[in-house]
């Protein structure tokens, strides 16, 4: 039986979680889908459902993961395959279905004004998107034409009328794929989204059908990486010619796109009981675009020390001068940036070596173009692509963990690399500078277990990996702090703890009937 | 039946029009083409006769009509029009369902937007100074936002400076968008090198001279575009200065005439402190033809680096009474050289 296959093969009437998950755990390699895997084995007692959200099937190979034993139940649903349509029918559509969307729309244009309103019209709407708004009622009633055409008098700012209306069926298509989910779910006791985005949106319809609370776990904040993409996405249209455009207006379309994942965003937190950020910075971030104050707070990641510990026995007796980038070779690593920083390492110190591992076949292109780039800096020799690789056999021959990443939320292979003894040099991103520099003063007094560096800076990159390998007591002095740090801020039995109380929440009934809880003292990281 | 018939006789005549032309029965190739139009006409009215005849009468609306449309299909696109044009007829006839209409109903077209709705939240910050708005830690995040989307449509050589203080925003969303931004154009250039790179490849196989001078100079631009657009800082920018160096030094050897090319060498020497090297390529673009006009301000240049002012002047003096001196330089050479003098030769 195919790993594929075996997935599938998983199903149950009933589970205890209900895990949301979108474009990640089973079928994508990387930090996201390992704490799904640590979550899942950490809680051996609870029976887990994984609904798996992704674009297209083609989109994903082989599952990464095997599926511990207590996921009892799974189902994956690709969002943009495009697999049956109803049947074509002529229909002249639901008066006040139409009315209720009418209002939603304004509701979403301007959520503060119309709160009151917008909520009630949101669930009605959502209410029957299986019964009188189902998606003949979009697709093919006179109505929703007419509200279509009328949208694009009243508020497009792109003359296309075709680009408009494909971009608004586009854009809703996956909304009653997700109703039918909800349709089919089996019987849970709580869901636990991991991202918002349509995995959160689809929690927030199930809390609504099914009456029970809803968990929100958020590793980077989804709304925000959306915009990022979506401003510097090539496939969105912007017809406006030379005298229309106004350079400091993004295309309409791309605007629109935004406001859709910021109001799938929203409707998310709404929804949530118990609202999960792994630190301070995304915990502020997620109450600014919407999410009650009093239902948030952090739970940072751990790891398992005691196994990962056990590798500084290992270890050479001389640093390596070998630097390693441990990720996907995808654009968010910035894996450029790291081989830029090679070219300069190398000038001074021709004996040092930049490893990569990580699996290339999520962005082939990019992969190619770091190959090329590694070719035409001259490279070769002081590079090397290693794919996937088992941390165990890696971490012992490696002196730096390097992270160059334009976006991470809190990552793992820094904390697993300080419990193997090596230190780490990472951009200022996400929660980076806490786990490098300490967060409280307790913890900062463990000292610096690396070096934090801009992002998109090459030279400073370099500059900092050179700083390790030529002062050998400061390399030790890293070693010894992010030993400490890992041991005393970041381990499972913390994490898991933590998440304990979590679901005994949700599993106990303390939000029963769905209502949301107030009060949750707000955790701080450590 | 007559339909059928007509249709055949189509099918034959187009095959035969289209034989003649691909077995060259003509010598002379436009009597050749002229008579190809002319059988193939021949054939598309009868094929637009034959697809009225196969038309059931519900079907039949319009009887010039709606033989023009089967005469355009059938004419305007060569064989595929009639052979086409024949089969869908055909399936409509024998499936009549698969052509039903029944589920489409006639809908009123919206009205398009034939002037351009304006924002309602657009200000003026297009006028006001980006660098500005950019570094007010006040403004707003949405403003930022706006302003450097007015960014990509500047020059890279004015924005790269700006989207790379961004880089250390305190605001990631900030920092994404202008990473993004300078990803997409350091992508470019990437793109173009390497795409350079293999034409010098292949013009080297085919042993094409002027191809490998082209691809050299090429190179030599881009990896300059590298330096000059700020993308390239640091060890890096000697890096791309290095590469520049090797490939003008390539072209040149391969074709020693090239003023422009002698000028940008000269320009990356400079670049590099080489300021000796640098003034030799100068002279030696001045001596291949380049015009005085862009080499004396370049040799001022290195006058100036040299702590010799009256050089200085000396040059510029030089091109003082040229008409049309760039915006920048007009100022630059009223200073050291004023019109009263004489231009001497240093």
């Amino acid at each position: 039986m195919s790993a594929d296959a075996e997935l599938q093969a998983r199903k149950s009437t009933r589970a205890d979680v209900a895990l949301l998950l979108e474009g990640t755990f089973p079928y994508v390699a990387g930090g996201v889908s390992s704490w799904v895997n640590q979550i899942i084995k950490g809680f051996p007692d609870i029976d887990f459902a994984i609904i798996f959200l992704g674009s297209r099937r083609q989109d994903y190979g082989e599952p990464k993961f095997k599926l511990p034993d207590n996921v009892v139940h799974f189902e994956a649903h690709y969002l943009y395959d495009s697999d049956s349509h109803p049947p074509v029918t002529a229909i002249k559509g639901d008066d006040e279905m139409f009315e209720q969307v009418r209002v939603l729309h304004r509701y979403f244009q301007n959520p503060h004004m119309y709160a009151r309103e917008g909520a009630q019209a949101l669930e009605r709407v959502v209410g029957e998107l299986n019964g009188r708004m189902n998606h003949d009622q979009f697709l093919y009633s006179e109505h929703s034409w007419n509200f279509t055409t009328q949208q694009y008098q009243e508020r497009s700012r792109d003359p296309s009328f075709v680009d408009y209306f494909w971009t608004v069926r586009t854009m809703h298509a996956p909304i009653w794929k997700l109703a039918k989910i909800v349709d089919g779910m089996i019987d849970v006791r709580c869901f636990h989204s991991v991202s918002t985005g349509y995995a959160g949106f689809l929690g927030a319809l199930l809390k609504r059908k099914h009456r029970k609370p809803l968990i929100l776990s958020e590793h980077g904040i989804y709304t925000k990486e959306r915009r990022i993409d979506l401003y510097s996405a090539q496939w969105i249209a912007d017809n406006r010619n030379l005298l229309q455009s106004d350079p400091t207006q993004a295309g309409y379309f791309r605007q629109a796109w935004i406001r859709f994942f910021e109001a799938l965003g929203r409707m998310c937190y709404d929804a949530s009981d118990q609202i999960i950020a792994l630190y301070e910075a995304n915990r502020l971030r997620q109450v600014q675009d919407g999410a009650r104050e009093e239902r948030t707070f952090n739970i940072p990641n751990g790891i398992d020390v005691e196994r990962f510990g056990a590798l500084r026995a290992k270890r050479p007796a001389e640093v390596p001068l070998v630097s390693c980038l441990i990720g996907r070779v995808v654009p968010i690593k910035d894996v450029k940036t790291y081989i830029r920083a090679m070219r300069v390492v190398a000038n001074r110190l021709p004996a040092a070596q930049a490893w990569i591992a990580g699996p290339e076949d999520e962005s082939p292109a990019y992969a190619k173009e770091c190959h090329d780039l590694v070719e035409s800096l001259g490279l070769q020799e002081n590079v090397k692509f290693l794919g996937f690789q088992n941390l165990m056999d890696l971490l012992p021959q490696i002196g730096l963990v390097v992270l160059s990443s334009i976006s991470e939320a809190l990552p793992l292979v820094l904390l697993e690399g300080y419990a193997a003894g090596v230190p780490a040099v990472s951009t200022d991103v996400g929660s980076c500078r806490q786990l490098i520099e300490g967060l409280t003063s307790a913890d900062k007094a463990l000292g610096k277990s690396g070096e934090i560096v801009g992002i998109a800076n090459p030279q400073e990159l370099a500059d900092a990996i050179l700083l390790f390998f030529t002062d050998l007591d400061k390399w030790h002095q890293a070693s010894e702090a992010g030993v400490a740090r890992v041991g005393k801020y970041y381990t499972h039995p913390l994490m898991f703890s933590r998440y304990a109380k979590v679901y005994e929440r949700a599993l106990e009934g303390e939000f029963a009937d769905g209502d949301s809880f107030d009060g949750w003292p707000p955790l701080d990281g450590a | 039946m007559k339909g059928l018939l007509a249709a055949c006789a189509a099918l034959l005549i187009e095959a035969l029009a289209f034989a003649g032309l691909m077995q060259q029965w003509l010598a002379d190739e436009q009597l050749a083409l002229l008579l190809f139009w002319l059988v193939h006409g021949l054939a598309s009215v009868l094929a637009a006769e034959a697809a009225w005849l196969i038309t059931p009468s519900r079907w039949r609306v319009g009887r010039y009509r709606l033989r023009g449309l089967y005469f355009s299909f059938a004419f305007f696109i060569p064989v595929l029009g009639i052979a086409g044009l024949l089969l869908v007829l055909f399936v409509a006839v024998r499936y009549p369902k698969t052509v039903s209409t029944d589920q489409y109903a006639q809908i009123r077209e919206p009205q398009y937007l034939m002037t351009m709705r304006e924002s309602q939240e657009r200000s003026d910050i297009r006028a006001a100074n980006a660098r500005q708005i950019l570094r007010d830690a006040k403004e707003s995040v949405d403003n930022k936002l706006r302003v450097m989307l007015a960014l990509q449509h500047m020059r890279p050589k004015v924005s790269v400076p700006l989207l790379q203080e961004l880089l250390s925003d305190p605001v990631e969303d900030l920092r994404l968008l202008a990473y993004s931004m300078l990803d997409s154009w350091e992508k470019d250039l990437a793109q173009r090198i390497g795409q350079t790179q293999q034409a010098l490849a292949a013009a080297r196989a085919r042993q094409s001279q002027r191809e490998i001078i082209n691809s050299h100079q090429r190179l030599a631009e881009l990896y300059w575009e590298q330096v000059d657009t700020g993308l390239a800082r640091g060890d890096l920018r000697t890096f791309a200065l290095e590469q520049a160096k090797v490939q003008c030094e390539q072209a040149l050897t391969l074709e020693p005439k090239l003023s422009g090319l002698w000028l940008h060498y000269g320009r990356v020497l400079l670049d590099l402190g080489n300021v000796a090297a640098a003034e030799k390529a100068f002279r030696l673009a001045r001596k291949a033809g380049m015009s005085e006009l862009y080499v004396m301000p370049e040799l001022a240049r290195i006058a100036w680096e040299l702590g010799r002012p009256g050089d200085v002047s000396a040059f510029l003096r030089r091109i003082s009474q040229q008409a049309h001196l760039p915006q920048g330089l007009h100022q630059v050479v009223r200073f050291w050289a004023p019109e009263t003098e004489r231009p001497t030769r240093p």
